[in-house]
């Protein structure tokens, strides 16, 4: 027990009360089907067009976008929708269910979302509050006496004392109480098991702390109360179907007679034999009778029509639901996501559970010393306010169940349950309060001098009919998407008619059961199906026809051939299981053929496999195109695999089997001293000192090694007054022998035996055997570093073991490698291919192409963008002075003309009401209405919640905030709406302008670049954007850009002819002999010698003469696309480009986003990489990737085990790569990354070299990678400047620091710093023991956060990195 | 009884129309009893399914909500049928309507 408890009678008490006296039990099958579903849902999107422009229109068809989306809409998500949907819900429901977690697939959700979520719904259902359930929930208190129910009672409690005494720990606990609830709800064994919420570790964990506070176990009360119950999910939109697409549901596979009665059916054939008999030919009777009227090919194609009609209909009511609940579960529309924003029109109106909360807590409660929400003194002023927002909470709710929808949203998919609790309990705590006020203090206060509950009944069915009613009310809403339904589900219907009258029915039919050559003669396609099946010459080869097809389609199961009997296959060291008759060919350009017979069904298909070894969705989408179904399967299976380890890297890996030891020399006071004979050996050694022997040549007749120390004498070991008796240690087995398996590792030893007749027996076969030993030519040879002989003399508080070495052996240090078997858990991946049965006669079929929903994205907008904070230790003494950029933007005067102008502006004005309107609000924040100032104070409120808990800002410095970026967002918007070389601003801008005022009157521009390179290369677009501003406004002034790594930025000299690259030493001379008046960009944050450019202090501080500023300067524009959307320039060099366009007030730039380099290749790319190949013996046809390890701050880094797994993984998926691993120019990182690549083409004989090349080869080396593969560091965004694909391993802000093509796999660390609107972590800048260097300990890599996590890009799995290569 | 009733309305009529289909069509002639079977059995599939949609087709809006309703309520057979019989009064012919066009594909 901690002895720090308390187990004061208060502690215990307290703790005591904790033990909860009831149990829940809440199945939450039904809230893992639906995340199931959303989840699969959530995977047929498909991501917005990147250039939406370029999909429109004639020029459409000249795009690769364009028919790479029109596959996918054809066939992903018209023809085998039904066949992707149901594969990614099977595999994310068996996900789900191995895992035990729910939101095991899905992104962006806390790792903990799952614990909380359930400790929600247990929670809720103890709960006793009215409304805590659901009406559509099952909850019940099992009945105390009930066999079953003692049984489980008696299981529970032994269970939780075993707990308690430690006899089983948490993973048996939860194995052992998933078997206590299946068995109590009589599950069958052999079915899988139901997924539960509970509450029984809390009560354990619980029970333990209070036993660890000093209650007895039998103290404890286990008679406990258990609640059974079903829960719905907290998310409650199902989409509503219209009686058309219910009836076809209805009657598909429905059996004739069920609908038609015996004597009808006969009168109907009756009617259609005499028909039959009368002429023979069904065309000549059309005219002549009533039935006439039915046969014509438009009725057949209506039928058609209508199915399709009713499944469109369907489809958009499933569309409405999905999105409906991606937004209720916090999901934000991004950009050009045109079909979520047509369906978001018929999506209700929601409210954040969170601002509801918010507003609650606001009016009916404070916050107690320990930050705990209390009731407070409700007056009757109040009460109008209290109940307006309980009723509308309460109507919210009642509506959402009534009526399966979705009236309340949440913050993300993993903070459903836990805010619906939040609410849940607010709301009864609040009702409680103002229930009792009104029935004592505030009695008679209500309206008529009703009570509470007929009052608050009269405001939630006001409430509901605001609701219901009105222009944006549900009702009117409903009936929008009823005739959207009703218009989209008859456009596809009628395009099916039209198909259907075109090509007839007739004609399908037609080719159903018509003609087939084979073989030279004619024969049905049915007999000739038949007939080969008979002689069994092509088993499974089936034909399609184009009625078939048709149904497929319609019916959503296109039909493929036979895999029950399908065969397995290996193909490049991947299984595939594909119909018999099935080969699949590699080509010599290592793409595949897959052929059936003589059949080619896919050519030259590119196989591009997942980590996992799974099928890439790109792969399974090309052979979509062909109407390859293909399907992989990936379990996990445990196995073993033999790794070969150095010896050193095996001590490093198995540090728990050496012991960590501290020497104490017995010397026998004499010192010893280099052997002038053989250096590196040393001499002066004696007495026992020399008395480690071998046993003959110390190879016994079994080949074990031998060794003896009887000859060491009592009185051979002593230093400094102390000694060791040998023998008489030896002989109470007090001498060990120690194995030092490299100088390196020496400290961490191997222990051995030493017998008491002073013999050490090493077997051969044991490990220290196999690494340390060999034998030569029969005589023993230690090939470890040291074997000494020692004795135990007490433990350092370290835990470090104090040993007296008596004897030294010293060996070759050159120790043998291991082979060792591991462990290994592999994803073994197997992949069906199913191929489409052959098709006979054209393709008619109608194919309206299908646009499904885009993707939402789960994050929490920051409301405000936070200002930022500067690292505290950044290298470099960070300059003095830096300018204000607001300054060089619109100033209030200005703003005020624009928004004035776009007031006045029709289409603005129309376009961005929602700005204006806002605006106007805040500006008039002191007149505001007191409903209007509560909500502003609800933001403000949100806002300190969200970024500023410990220092929330006042509401008005959050007003002004808001005004600010408002006006920003009003720059944004001028600049958007105009074309390149416009200058949208007013008259004034121009003429008051510092930064344009300096531009004109220098002679040229120098731009000062920071030092990291990181910082200097995303703050390069100052360049492009200078440069294009001067080609714009015809000025040819030249730019001369000072760096410290000049070389690497030769390149931009031949990009921008007026361009010049400077080092500092260069700059001075140039300076000093030059008169030119300049402008200064400083963007260097410890630069400030301005008199190099002939510029006093005073004049330096001149807004006209420098910008000084550092990448920290730059803040985040927004662009509001409309009310929801933002589009954001986050990036720092989207930040830079757009930050400029606004200060020199015109558009450069087409679309800045969509900037893909701002770096060109170097004109010596040819020469260069021809010399690089060379010094590497690059092949020609090698996939080159780059890797550049160090960074600036060790926690940034990804240590070296994990790059190897990466590398591993590259060359498992491009056998022909080739790596270029960077060496640092650090010595000691160098030193560290290099010792592994080594040794890893060492061990492995990969193509891999390290690169010594100097920066000014960088643009050239970078060019030629097909990926480079960093961390957050420099190069890496040098190669992204240059449009080379890049992979970044990030522990800071990973927008922020970011090129625009960069892939990003983010620590949750730096997620959350980009969430939270700030952009460094500074805790990994922080402290001294955070620096360059290595000390060899495990934290080598990380900081230590205060609750002892350890924080490191390397925490980041090299699968996350592996997924994004390639 | 009920039940073989429904089984009679499933299989005499319209499997005998079915029958005359196939034996129309030549190039089935010599097959083994257990194809033809099959063929039958899809082609059947086909037609049940084709006058069922003939008839939701030819219900009106309200009809079809009373549809959907008896659907949920699970209403008998009998129910279901005097409802067809009463909303398209001449069902039968329009059965036979659809009959003949498939009838007719076939052939063709």
């Amino acid at each position: 027990m901690d002895k720090n408890l308390d187990n004061s009678s208060n502690a215990k008490d307290e703790a005591l009360k904790k033990v909860r006296q009831k149990v829940a039990i809440v199945d939450v099958e039904d809230l893992l089907k639906k995340e199931a579903r959303d989840a699969a849902d959530a995977k047929m999107n498909m991501a917005p067009p990147k250039n939406p422009e370029e999909l429109k229109g004639f020029k459409k068809y000249f795009k690769k976008e364009f028919w790479s989306r029109t596959g996918e809409q054809i066939w992903k998500h018209t023809f085998f929708e039904k066949y992707y949907r149901d594969k990614e819900l099977a595999k994310i429901t068996s996900e789900i269910r191995n895992t035990g977690n729910v939101y095991a697939t899905q992104e962006n959700i806390d790792k903990d979302a799952h614990d909380k979520t359930m400790q929600a719904i247990a929670e809720r259902f103890m709960l006793d509050y009215e409304g805590a359930v659901d009406e559509k929930e099952e909850k019940k208190t099992l009945e105390a006496d009930k066999p079953e129910v003692v049984t489980a009672k008696a299981d529970i409690k032994n269970l939780i004392f075993d707990y308690i005494k430690g006899s089983v720990n948490k993973e048996v606990f939860t194995s052992s109480k998933n078997r206590i609830i299946s068995t109590l709800n009589g599950e069958d064994d052999a079915r899988e098991p139901k997924m539960y919420a509970d509450n029984l570790l809390e009560l354990a964990d619980n029970a333990k702390i209070a036993v660890e506070h000093g209650v007895k176990m039998e103290e404890l009360d286990m008679d406990f109360d258990i609640i059974v119950g079903k829960a719905k999910s907290g998310i409650k939109t199902e989409a509503k179907f219209g009686a058309i697409e219910k009836a076809v549901s209805a009657i598909k596979g429905t059996k004739i007679g069920r609908f038609v009665n015996p004597a009808t059916l006969t009168t109907a054939v009756g009617i259609a034999y005499s028909a039959m008999s009368a002429t023979g030919k069904i065309a000549k009777m059309f005219g002549m009778s009533k039935i006439a009227a039915y046969t014509t090919f438009g009725v057949t194609a209506g039928i058609s029509g209508a199915l399709a009609a009713a499944n469109e209909s369907e489809r958009l009511a499933n569309e409405r639901r999905e999105l409906t609940r991606k937004l209720a579960k916090g999901g934000i529309i991004s950009e050009n996501s045109e079909e979520n924003e047509k369906m978001s029109k018929y999506v209700y109106e929601m409210k954040s559970s969170n601002d509801l909360s918010a507003s609650l807590r606001e009016a009916v409660f404070i916050k107690d010393k320990d930050g705990n929400d209390i009731l407070k003194d409700i007056k009757e002023e109040d009460l109008p306010k209290v109940l307006e927002i309980l009723s509308e909470i309460e109507t919210r709710n009642s509506l959402a169940n009534e009526r399966e929808i979705d009236l309340i949203s949440y913050s993300n998919p993993g903070n459903v349950e836990k805010e619906k609790l939040d609410l849940i309990k607010l709301v009864a705590t609040a009702k409680y309060g103002v229930k009792s006020k009104l029935e004592n203090e505030l009695k008679g206060k209500l309206p008529g001098g009703q009570d509470f509950d007929a009052y608050f009944d009269s405001q939630v069915q006001i409430m509901k009919d605001s609701l219901l009613g009105g222009e944006k009310g549900i009702t009117s809403i409903d009936k929008a998407f009823k005739w959207a339904k009703i218009k989209g589900s008859a456009a596809v219907g009628a395009k099916t008619v039209a198909y259907g009258i075109a090509f007839g029915a007739l004609t399908q039919e037609l080719f159903a059961l018509g003609s087939w050559a084979m073989g030279g003669h004619k024969v049905g396609v049915i007999q000739g199906i038949i007939e080969q099946m008979k002689d069994g010459e092509v088993p499974h080869e089936s034909v399609e026809t184009p009625l078939e097809t048709f149904r497929g389609w319609i019916t959503g199961h296109p039909l493929h051939m036979d895999m029950n009997d399908a065969i397995g296959m290996n193909v490049d060291g991947h299984d595939f299981k594909a119909p018999q008759g099935t080969n699949i060919f590699k080509n010599p350009d290592g793409t595949f053929n897959i052929l059936n017979g003589d059949r080619v069904v896919s050519e030259n298909v590119p196989f591009d496999y997942n980590s996992d070894g799974t099928l890439s969705d790109a792969t399974m989408a090309r052979l979509g195109e062909d109407g390859i179904m293909a399907g992989s399967t990936c379990s996990m299976i445990e196995s073993t695999k033999e790794v070969v380890t150095s010896a050193n890297d095996w001590v490093h890996n198995h540090l728990e089997k050496t012991t960590h030891i501290m020497r104490e020399w017995m010397g026998n006071d004499t010192p010893m001293y280099p052997d002038p004979d053989h250096p590196g050996h040393l001499l002066g050694a004696d007495l026992n000192e020399l008395r480690t022997e071998w046993v003959g040549n110390g190879i016994d007749e079994h080949g074990d090694y031998v060794m003896t120390v009887q000859h060491m004498t009592n009185d051979g070991s002593f230093q400094n007054g102390v000694s060791v008796a040998a023998q008489e240690e030896m002989k109470k087995g007090n001498l060990e022998v120690l194995f030092s398996v490299t100088k390196n590792s020496q400290v961490n030893v191997l222990k051995g035996i030493i017998g008491p007749d002073g013999l050490i027996h090493i077997p051969h076969d044991s490990l220290e055997g196999k690494m340390l030993f060999d034998n030569v030519g029969g005589h023993a040879k230690y090939e470890g570093a040291f074997l000494e002989i020692a004795k135990h003399n007490g433990d350092m508080t370290d835990g470090r073991e104090i040993m007296q070495i008596l004897s030294t052996h010293i060996g070759e240090n050159n120790p043998h490698d291991i082979t060792e078997v591991i462990p290994i858990t592999g994803p073994f991946s197997t992949t069906d291919i199913n191929l489409p049965i052959a098709k006979d006669g054209p393709w008619f079929i109608p194919v309206p192409k299908h646009k499904p929903l885009e993707p939402v994205i789960y994050e929490e907008t920051p409301v405000v963008i936070p200002s930022y904070e500067t690292p505290t230790s950044y290298g470099d003494k960070a300059k003095k002075y830096f300018s204000d950029l607001n300054l060089y933007r619109n100033d209030d005067k200005q703003i005020e003309q624009l928004v004035s102008r776009m007031s006045a502006d029709e289409k603005l004005s129309k376009q961005f009401d929602f700005v204006l309107n806002r605006l106007e609000v805040l500006q008039n924040y002191d007149k505001a209405t007191p409903e209007v100032k509560a909500s502003i104070e609800k933001e403000s409120f949100i806002y300190n919640q969200r970024y500023s808990k410990n220092n929330p800002i006042h509401i008005n410095e959050y007003v002004s905030n808001e005004i600010k970026r408002l006006h920003s967002q009003i720059e944004n918007i001028y600049i958007e709406n105009c074309e390149v070389g416009e200058k949208p601003f007013e008259k004034s801008f121009y003429e008051n302008s510092p930064l344009l005022k300096g531009l004109e009157n220098c002679g040229e521009v120098v731009i000062v670049l920071p030092d990291p390179i990181g910082d200097a290369v995303l703050t390069l677009p100052l360049i492009n954007s200078l440069t294009e501003y001067f080609k714009l406004n015809k000025n040819s002034k030249g730019i001369k850009v000072i760096s410290k790594n000049k070389a690497l930025y030769s390149s931009l000299e031949e990009q921008f002819p007026n361009v010049r690259i400077f080092s500092p030493a260069e700059s001075k001379s140039h300076f000093e002999l030059q008169s030119k008046k300049v402008f200064v960009f400083n963007a260097n944050r410890s630069f400030e010698d301005y008199e190099l450019f002939k510029l006093s202090e005073e004049q330096a501080h001149d807004l006209s003469n420098v910008m000084s500023v550092d990448w920290s300067s730059w803040q985040k524009q927004e662009f509001p696309t409309n009310k929801r959307l933002m589009k954001k320039y986050d990036t720092l060099p989207g930040r830079v480009a757009r930050g400029l366009e606004i200060m020199l007030g015109q558009k450069l730039f087409k679309d800045i986003n969509q900037t893909s380099k701002y770096i060109e290749t170097s004109s010596k790319f040819k020469t260069e990489s021809e010399e690089i190949r060379k010094k590497y013996k690059i092949a020609k046809d090698a996939d080159i990737f780059v890797i550049s390890a160090g960074s600036s701050t060790t926690p940034k880094e990804y240590a070296p085990e994990k790059w190897r797994e990466v590398m591993d993984g590259i060359y498992a998926k491009y056998p022909k790569a080739h790596i270029l691993f960077l060496d640092d120019p650090d010595p000691t990182k160098k030193a560290r990354y290099g010792a592994m690549v080594d040794s890893y083409k060492s061990q492995t004989g990969h193509k891999i070299s390290r690169s010594d090349d100097r920066l000014d080869k960088m643009n050239t080396i970078m060019s030629m990678a097909k990926t480079v593969i960093t961390p957050d560091t420099g190069l890496g965004h040098f190669a992204g400047a240059l449009g080379t694909p890049t992979v970044m391993i990030y522990l800071s802000n990973p927008v922020l620091w970011s090129t625009p093509g960069a892939k990003r796999v983010s620590h949750k660390k730096a997620l959350n710093t980009y969430k939270d609107g700030t952009n460094i972590y500074n805790k990994a800048w922080d402290g001294g023991s955070i620096s360059n260097s290595y000390s060899g300990k495990s934290t080598d890599g990380y900081y230590v956060e205060d609750n002892g996590e350890m924080v490191g890009a390397s925490s980041i799995s090299p699968k996350e990195v592996l997924s994004k290569i390639g | 009884m009920k039940e073989e009733t429904k089984n009679a309305g499933e299989s005499l009529d319209l499997k005998a129309f079915v029958d005359k289909l196939i034996s129309e069509k030549k190039d089935y002639e010599g097959l083994e009893p257990g194809v033809l079977d099959q063929i039958k059995s899809d082609i059947l599939k086909r037609v049940e399914e084709r006058v069922n949609v003939v008839m939701i087709t030819n219900l009106s809006e309200d009809a079809i909500d009373e549809f959907n309703k008896m659907s949920e309520a699970n209403a008998t057979d009998d129910e279901m049928q005097n409802f067809f019989l009463k909303n398209i009064p001449d069902l039968p012919q329009l059965i036979a309507a659809e009959l003949l066009v498939f009838r007719d594909t076939y052939l063709s």
